[in-house]
């Protein structure tokens, strides 16, 4: 008799503590939290961290609580396609905030879309990276757009006519350079020269040498990290280039990181242009969690805060149907974010609006950023 | 004129890097038998203890040298008495000794990693630049340059004059033979890791001052100083300074023709070329085995 009332209460507990304490979503997180884009990596999952922080205290998703599992995507495609088959394929996720970068998103798109996952790559660049994957989006605006205006400013604001390229052989660094080559010819621009080295050179020398030996008024710069860019940087200031020419870069280049590492190096001149965002209070939030500024670009990293809040209300509307996620991101018009108005391609590209877009320069170890006219 | 010493310069300064590498690397090499990969997770440990000793803990410049170096040397005795010398007991095969040494490599990298974390770490010194027939060069390049060649002088002098160099020359030589004269191989080991890895303290604090410091920073420089000693002389401490000095030249050089991207396949094909050709090295003597 006992024993049967103690089975009886025993499963009535288990029963009600089910009802109390729902299931939890699982969210995957594919960031760099090592290697060479560690910097914006940790930072990406720092912001996805502070929203579902956030989004749980405030009862979650209809009563069930998200849980982030985290997985390191090194910024690589092998590590990044093993930790997302480990996500989709262990961990049974439906969703996934990442991958961190544009080496480690491209190999995980057809992953994602194969087993109809959602994917939300953070800063991820390179043109037409996701054309053919409808189940793969990303927070940074291609390539294309920033380097438009890059081109642009450079020619009509600094006059530059003759521009030498110094390019990571990466996708993001490749698809930086060549769409800043175009727009920059399309001004009537010269490229001089371009030349390319793999994103663990140390050494770059002798390329600045031959870059010196040309007729240049300016430099792109279009590393993969802020590793490379800074020691390409340092070692220009050593063959004294950065007193004759201006320096221009992608915005892994033009960065703070990139500053630091170099020993201030970057030239008040040298500028990117970037999607750009103002908001000091998510930026204080950062600084109050985490105890430092975020780690890369405010927009690119940022944005990732404003990717999990756009999850939570897809889940809100679909639960974990990945096929319906991914409808409602594709009709998303005009969402408005923390650091920007969020509205999707039918490739998965954000549509930004034309003046989202800034000048930014770093002026005694601070940016600075300019409106494009 | 300028364009032609800037390349030379640059080349040099490029072999000077790879041969602090490769001299403990190739002396590690001549007197065990074997190929020490670890050797560049040993030159980044080196760098990152520097880092902490004299950036994080703020101790005197030459102290932190100093403490560095003596740590390094020690990590290699270590990795000498737990793993090569346990291998080697159980008459493990050179290849069980290289799979050793990738896996020692690989562990410490990540040691690296897990302690310092992922981030770039750079260490500011003075570093003024002087113009030289044209050129440009950086204090701490030159320092560098004049190390590898001090150092160079140094290992000469030791293996030559010192009764410590001539055991290790003599087990480099023939172990069973050395051991009949009463040398103990095993000790004449831990001496070698012990000045290989100080070697590789010494490249650690220049080229982490040099190039700044990231936790896979050895790996590519291992297997540049591997390629320059095995143009030089994978058993021949001078051959691998030689060798890797002639690497950084046809690297630099090739490259002002070639698209730069280039510059690892001018390295590799050179390693071929070795290969096939002179596997000895350009110091080495040919061996017909028995």
């Amino acid at each position: 008799m006992n024993k049967k009332v103690l089975i009886v209460l025993a499963l009535m507990a288990v029963l009600l503590s089910g009802c109390v304490e729902k299931e939890a979503i699982k969210v995957g997180g594919l960031f760099a939290l090592t290697g060479k884009w560690a910097t914006g990596g940790v930072t990406e999952a720092n912001f996805v961290r502070i929203a579902i922080d956030e989004i749980n205290a405030a009862g979650g998703v209809n009563g069930q609580k998200l849980e982030l599992v985290l997985e390191d995507d090194k910024c690589t495609g092998p590590d990044s396609v093993t930790a997302a088959n480990k996500l989709i394929f262990q961990d049974n996720v439906k969703v996934i905030l990442g991958p961190s970068c544009t080496p480690a998103s491209l190999p995980v798109a057809p992953i994602a879309n194969e087993n109809k996952v959602f994917m939300m790559a953070a800063t991820t660049t390179a043109k037409g990276a996701f054309d053919k994957f409808e189940y793969a989006f990303r927070t940074s605006p291609p390539a294309t757009d920033a380097a438009l205006f890059i081109g642009k400013v450079a020619a009509e604001k600094y006059g530059l006519k003759n521009v030498a390229i110094i390019t990571a052989e990466t996708e993001f660094g490749q698809s930086w350079s060549d769409e800043f080559a175009k727009s920059f010819i399309a001004k009537g621009g010269n490229i001089v020269l371009k030349e390319s080295y793999p994103a663990e050179t140390t050494d770059f020398k002798t390329i600045i040498s031959k870059v010196a030996a040309k007729d240049v008024d300016g430099v792109f710069v279009s590393g993969q990290a802020p590793q490379d860019s800074g020691i390409v940087l340092k070692q220009m200031k050593e063959l004294g280039l950065l007193d004759k020419v201006r320096i221009i870069g992608n915005p892994t280049t033009i960065d703070l990181e990139v500053n630091r590492i170099s020993g201030n190096a970057l030239p008040a001149g040298a500028f990117t242009v970037v999607a750009y965002a103002d908001n000091p209070q998510l930026l204080q939030k950062y600084v109050n969690r985490f105890n430092e500024q975020p780690g890369f670009q405010f927009f690119y990293t940022a944005a990732m805060y404003d990717a999990t809040y756009m999850l939570r209300d897809a889940l809100l509307v679909c639960g974990e149907n990945s096929e319906c996620i991914k409808d409602y991101f594709t009709n998303l018009r005009d969402w408005q974010g923390t650091v920007a108005k969020w509205s999707f391609n039918a490739f998965g590209d954000p549509v930004l609006a034309e003046d989202a877009y800034r000048e930014v320069r770093i002026v005694n170890n601070e940016k600075v950023y300019d409106i494009i006219s | 004129m300028a364009i032609a010493s800037q390349l030379i310069l640059n080349g040099i300064i490029a072999g000077a890097i790879y041969s602090l590498v490769a001299s403990g690397f190739s002396l590690i090499y001549s007197v065990t038998k074997v190929m020490h990969f670890a050797h560049g997770a040993v030159l980044a440990f080196a760098a990152y203890l520097f880092y902490t000793f004299a950036v994080l803990s703020g101790l005197n410049f030459w102290f932190a040298i100093l403490l560095t170096l003596i740590c390094s040397s020690f990590a290699g005795a270590l990795m000498n008495w737990f793993i090569y010398r346990q291998l080697r007991r159980r008459k493990a095969s050179s290849a069980v000794l290289l799979i050793a040494s990738i896996a020692l490599m690989t562990l410490l990298n990540a040691v690296v990693l897990a302690v310092w974390g992922a981030d770039v770490k750079t260490v500011p010194v003075f570093n003024p630049v002087f113009d030289f027939l044209g050129a440009r060069i950086t204090f701490v390049q030159v320092v560098i340059i004049v190390v590898s060649v001090f150092l160079l002088l140094f290992l000469w002098w030791l293996m030559k004059y010192t009764k410590l160099g001539k055991a290790i020359r003599a087990v480099a030589d023939n172990k069973d033979v050395a051991m009949t004269v009463g040398i103990n191989p095993e000790r004449i080991y831990t001496y070698t890791f012990m000045i290989g890895s100080f070697l590789a303290g010494v490249a650690g604090v220049l080229i982490g001052i040099e190039q700044n410091l990231y936790p896979q920073m050895g790996i590519s420089l291992v297997i540049k100083g591997f390629t320059g000693a095995v143009i030089g002389s994978l058993a021949s401490v001078p051959g691998s300074v030689l060798g890797s000095m002639i690497l950084g030249l046809v690297e630099n050089i090739g490259i002002w023709w070639l698209p730069s991207g280039y510059k690892d396949a001018i390295a590799f094909v050179l390693l071929f070329i070795f290969l096939l050709f002179r596997p000895s090295g350009l110091l080495g003597v040919r061996v017909r085995e028995a």
